[in-house]
């Protein structure tokens, strides 16, 4: 009974929870928009060079911490992006990870201007990233938690086994909203289990973008928005996935029988 | 890369996919900075430039052409990537059916556009009989198919010892290996869970079982 079936369908799309996501955190200060899906946005850096955006982020976060070597990055790279030679007005509120790339003039600096240091060499078994995530998990409180987003730079490019135990932090946290950037893009999870809403910020963000299903095929996945919209696509690698799309309008919807990784190229943004 | 790449010798058909000719122009005498320009493009001449010819410079294409490079045109088909288009062409053009011995040696699939990196991954997927190794600073990548055993020889003066296992298109119920610091033994495997990263290489030669598709990873030396 096809009417029967179709009726099912809307039922299970119209009580699936709906997903925002905004990057507003890219724009200038000036011009956040006066409501985005998170307002509570938390900065994490690793140990790689610092996207030319940098300032942006920071000054957008509530709460900085440098995974271990990402320290360096921030004390040797900011002034340089800033023009600012004032160390003291980028300093992190937490210095986290196993610390054995961060060096010790910097993490005797940032101690010495009141950054946390959480020593975390103990616990071998996880990522940097991993630690910093479980920590800030640990810390929010379960109301705050819809309105954190997790901001990350340095996760991407550099040694493939640590950009893939990266994006499985996404996997791993998939209740958590986190953000991984860089110069040329940034990823997010898009889980299952919601009905997602991405608004587009074009002066920052976009055409090119992408869809992937990282861990495990998706037998349907319906998108609007896009150039090339998936229709109830399978999606597989070794088949078809969606690669250098372009979006297409203000808003791009996306649902899935999978979770599914999100990409949109950035633009040229200092 | 930043090294000046001993596989330009021993690479039997080098291919550029379109804006790479950009690449290999201009950086090849920049790697080697006490030779005359046109000498280092002459001895690192692409045999092919193949793809959809949006990215490479009017002026590259012409200098290469008119050295005998092969300008394979192909902007017509814009349903797969410089780099499926170039494999495509690779695996036509070698000769006999046999592609046991072909070794497909991939520079920039890594890293920049995400998107771009997934399309070249599932290009290893889309290609899991042919061995295609995708090579950047820090790394390289290929495809463990699920259908072998593999053996992988270590080569510990340039490689190592970071290594990992990447379940990246469907979880594996069970994944066995030798050599590694951290050996699986019929493990699970998969995003959301376990995956090996991290690891290391601690013996020449590295076997691995699985039920799935795998990438395996090994960081490079300076």
């Amino acid at each position: 009974d096809y009417l029967q079936e179709d009726k099912m369908l809307w039922r299970t799309i119209r009580s699936m929870e709906v997903m925002a996501h905004s990057s507003s955190f890219l724009l200038p200060k000036l011009h956040q928009p006066a409501k985005t899906p998170a307002n509570n946005y938390t900065l994490v850096v690793l140990n790689q060079q610092l996207p030319r955006f940098m300032p942006r982020l920071w000054a957008q976060a509530k709460m900085r911490i440098c995974a271990d070597g990402g320290a360096n990055r921030i004390f040797d790279e900011m002034s340089q992006m800033t023009n600012d030679l004032d160390r003291n007005r980028y300093i992190p509120e937490i210095v986290e990870g196993d610390m054995d790339s961060i060096r010790p003039e910097v993490k005797r600096f940032y101690s010495s201007q009141g950054s946390k240091i959480s020593d975390k060499s103990h616990n071998q078994e996880t990522t940097d990233l991993h630690k910093c995530i479980s920590s800030i998990r640990h810390r929010t409180p379960d109301h705050e938690k819809a309105n954190l987003c997790v901001l990350v730079t340095g996760a991407l490019g550099g040694r493939f086994d640590h950009e893939a135990a990266n994006i499985n932090v996404l996997y791993v946290f998939s209740d958590m909203r986190i953000v991984l950037l860089s110069d040329d893009c940034l990823i997010q999870l898009l889980p299952k289990t919601h009905h997602h809403e991405i608004y587009i910020e074009s002066s920052v963000e976009g055409p090119h973008c992408g869809i992937f299903p990282i861990g495990a095929p998706s037998t349907s996945t319906t998108t609007t928005g896009l150039k090339w919209n998936l229709s109830d696509a399978e999606m597989r690698f070794g088949s078809m996935i969606s690669t250098s799309n372009i979006v297409d309008s203000d808003k791009v919807t996306v649902q899935s029988d999978a979770d599914l990784l999100w990409t949109i190229s950035l633009r040229n943004l200092t | 890369p930043l090294r000046p790449s001993p596989l330009g010798p021993r690479a039997q058909v080098r291919v550029c996919a379109d804006g790479g000719a950009n690449r290999v122009f201009d950086g090849m005498p920049e790697l080697l900075p006490g030779h005359a320009r046109d000498d280092v493009r002459s001895r690192y001449k692409p045999d092919v430039i193949k793809g959809d010819m949006d990215s490479v410079r009017p002026e590259v294409k012409e200098y290469y052409s008119n050295l005998g490079t092969k300008i394979a045109d192909q902007s017509h088909d814009q349903d797969t990537t410089d780099l499926h288009k170039c494999v495509a062409f690779i695996t036509d053009n070698s000769p006999g059916s046999d592609k046991s011995n072909l070794c497909i040696l991939v520079l920039g699939a890594l890293g920049g556009r995400f998107d771009h990196e997934m399309g070249n991954i599932n290009v290893l997927h889309l290609f899991p009989n042919i061995k295609i190794v995708l090579l950047s600073d820090d790394c390289l990548i290929f495809l463990l198919p699920r259908t072998h055993t593999h053996s992988i020889h270590i080569e510990r003066s340039v490689e190592g010892p970071h290594c990992g296992l990447i379940p990246v298109g469907t979880p594996s119920t069970s994944t066995t290996t030798t050599g590694l610091r951290w050996n699986l033994d019929n493990t699970h495997m998969s995003f959301g869970g376990l995956i090996s990263t991290s690891n290391i290489v601690d013996e020449d030669q590295v076997m691995v079982t699985s039920d799935s598709d795998l990438i395996w990873t090994i960081s490079l030396r300076h």
